[in-house]
């Protein structure tokens, strides 16, 4: 077959699930739980992978092969470990309450829980606020990675722009079709897809090199330091490699299209088996990420800065070959589909039902709200495109935004005493500590601005709880414990 | 209130001791030069960091598992 019929192929069988998915809400209760959490009911299997393929962009797949190249396997030291701990620990510690919360409250979105939970519609808005103003830069960096991945393998014929909305539109249409169930179902096929492609790069690419000896002795006498970590280097250096560490444990959960992936497991059970198959599932993400950035600097050596963010294609042509090369593109458009879908899916349900007047014409009008965020995210990416903004610089600063919102999301979920007032201190404190340690107002004593701005989000939180009323018992019964209490 | 509150919160104190511990090896402090050399020709900082792994993995599935024999 050729590269384009797979391409073809590969569209054909993402809107077949989303039919599928559209068949089964409307013959189930349908309704909005159905559409925007799939009935609270995903299946294990079907759970991880929609965790997994959403939590995997672009970012995993050239942006790490891209700063291995310069850095070596380092990389994986600062990122790998961290997250295979982190990612599974935040996702139990806070994913089983976010469930059964979200269930006994009746809210279908991130920041819908929160402000049900905290009793208080601007809790919500600043929630929305914030994950869109985080959200929307995050977007665009998968449609820069869409764009970029259909302009390389069609050699220029198909325009990075005309590449992005052939993505944008195929994702939205599946999304539109089937909410949260065909997007979780889509996700098994993305996630396996990018997984298989990167193992098998690596794998040929060792091959090629003459074994893992071979490869190894290569790198040893070559580029000895990329086998090493370099403290001297400005992203290792202690109080910087501790403070990324922190960023990157507590930014995944607070993801809303993360958070709300949690919010429809089907149980229990879903989520454990979820957490445990996370670190696995990560190691043969990330081994083969940063091998290719490593071993890919001795086969393309002289990339210079932002260059060696295409060191993963170039890895992909070379050791697979002739029609198989388009496998490589698939994987760029796997991974950030299947995280673009989710976000489309969570901001279009937090701007339906956390923003705007309820209204009564079901679902319909619900669907146009997501068209509305596709639409908002492909013009701001128009516009990176023409102002050359550094979209990974902007996706970095989202990260570390989304920290400041991890004492409202923690606290509202597992402190009783936590107040409206409280989260809405530690939301625009710790936002604006953070902007200010960015923006080099504040000293930051050569910690990351992300770690002295999270405390400040933290200690505002408590703080101002505590300084405040203390919420009605009733609520916070509901809350925790349900009806019946 | 169960009966095995006191041994939940034992759990409890083990799991943090534990995530100190791992962080603490995590950060390596005291080899500010990381790991040089190489374990049977693969970089010996690639070997740490992957036995770090294996001890989170192995922390992860006691964190899990206990919260499992809480629950019942």
């Amino acid at each position: 077959m050729s590269g384009v019929g797979w391409i073809v192929l590969y569209f054909a069988a993402l809107l077949a699930i989303g039919v599928w998915a559209e068949r089964r809400r409307a013959r189930g209760a349908g309704g909005a739980v159905e559409y925007y959490l799939a009935g609270r009911g995903l299946a294990p299997v079907a759970l991880f992978f929609a965790l997994f393929g959403t939590n995997c962009s672009p970012f995993v797949l050239m942006g790490i092969p891209g700063q291995s190249y310069h850095d070596g396997v380092g990389i994986f030291g600062l990122n790998a470990p961290i997250l295979a701990l982190g990612i599974p620990l935040t996702f139990w510690w806070l994913g089983v309450p976010a469930r059964a919360m979200g269930a006994r409250l009746g809210a279908l979105s991130p920041a819908e829980l929160v402000a049900k939970r905290l009793a208080s519609r601007a809790v919500g808005w600043a929630l929305f606020a914030a994950f869109t103003l985080f959200t929307v830069p995050y977007m665009v960096t998968g449609l820069q990675g869409c764009g970029l991945a259909l302009e390389r393998w069609s050699q220029g014929a198909l325009s990075a722009r005309a590449g992005a909305a052939v993505a944008l539109g195929v994702a939205l249409a599946y999304t539109f079709l089937g909410g949260m169930r065909a997007t979780a179902w889509t996700n098994v096929v993305q996630g396996a897809l990018f997984l298989v492609v990167v193992l098998a790069t690596l794998v040929a690419l060792v091959a090629e090199l003459g074994g893992p000896q071979a490869a190894c002795a290569r790198l040893a006498a070559e580029r000895p330091d990329l086998a090493v970590l370099d403290r001297t280097r400005p992203r290792f250096e202690p109080r910087a490699f501790g403070s990324y560490g922190l960023a990157i444990t507590l930014t995944v959960v607070c993801f809303p299209h993360m958070l709300v992936r949690l919010m429809a497991a089907g149980g229990t059970q879903a989520l454990r088996t979820s957490c445990r198959l996370y670190p696995l599932a990560l190691t043969l993400l990330w081994l083969p990420a940063v091998g290719i950035g490593v071993l890919g600097a001795l086969e393309f050596p002289g990339l210079a800065g932002n260059a060696s963010d295409g060191i993963f294609p170039r890895v992909v042509e070379r050791a697979l070959g002739g029609e198989r090369a388009v496998l490589g593109t698939l994987a760029v458009l796997a991974a950030a589909m299947s995280t673009l879908d989710a976000q489309l899916l969570t901001l279009g349900s937090m701007l339906s039902r956390d923003v705007l007047p309820r209204h009564a014409a079901g679902l319909g009008v619900e669907r146009l709200f997501l068209l509305a965020v596709g639409a908002a995210a492909f013009l701001l990416y128009e516009a990176v495109e023409r102002w050359q903004v550094s979209i990974f610089a902007l996706a970095q600063l989202a990260f570390s935004g989304y920290v400041m919102l991890f004492p409202t999301i923690a606290l509202a979920l597992l402190w009783r005493r936590f107040t409206a007032a409280g989260a809405l201190a530690s939301i625009v404190l710790g936002s604006a500590s953070l902007a200010a340690l960015t923006g080099g107002w504040l000293p930051s004593a050569g910690f990351l601005p992300v770690l002295p701005a999270f405390l400040v989000a933290l200690a505002a939180a408590v703080g101002v709880s505590l300084a405040s009323a203390p919420p009605p018992r009733a609520h916070v019964a509901l809350a925790f414990e349900g009806a019946e209490s | 209130m169960t009966g095995n509150g006191g041994r939940g919160g034992s759990r409890r104190w083990l799991a943090g001791l534990g995530l100190v511990v791992l962080l603490l090896l995590h950060l390596d402090p005291w080899r500010p030069e990381g790991w040089p050399g190489a374990v049977a020709g693969v970089p010996g900082e690639l070997v740490y960091r992957l036995a770090w792994m294996g001890l989170a993995f192995g922390y992860l599935a006691w964190v899990l598992a206990a919260r499992e024999g809480e629950s019942r």
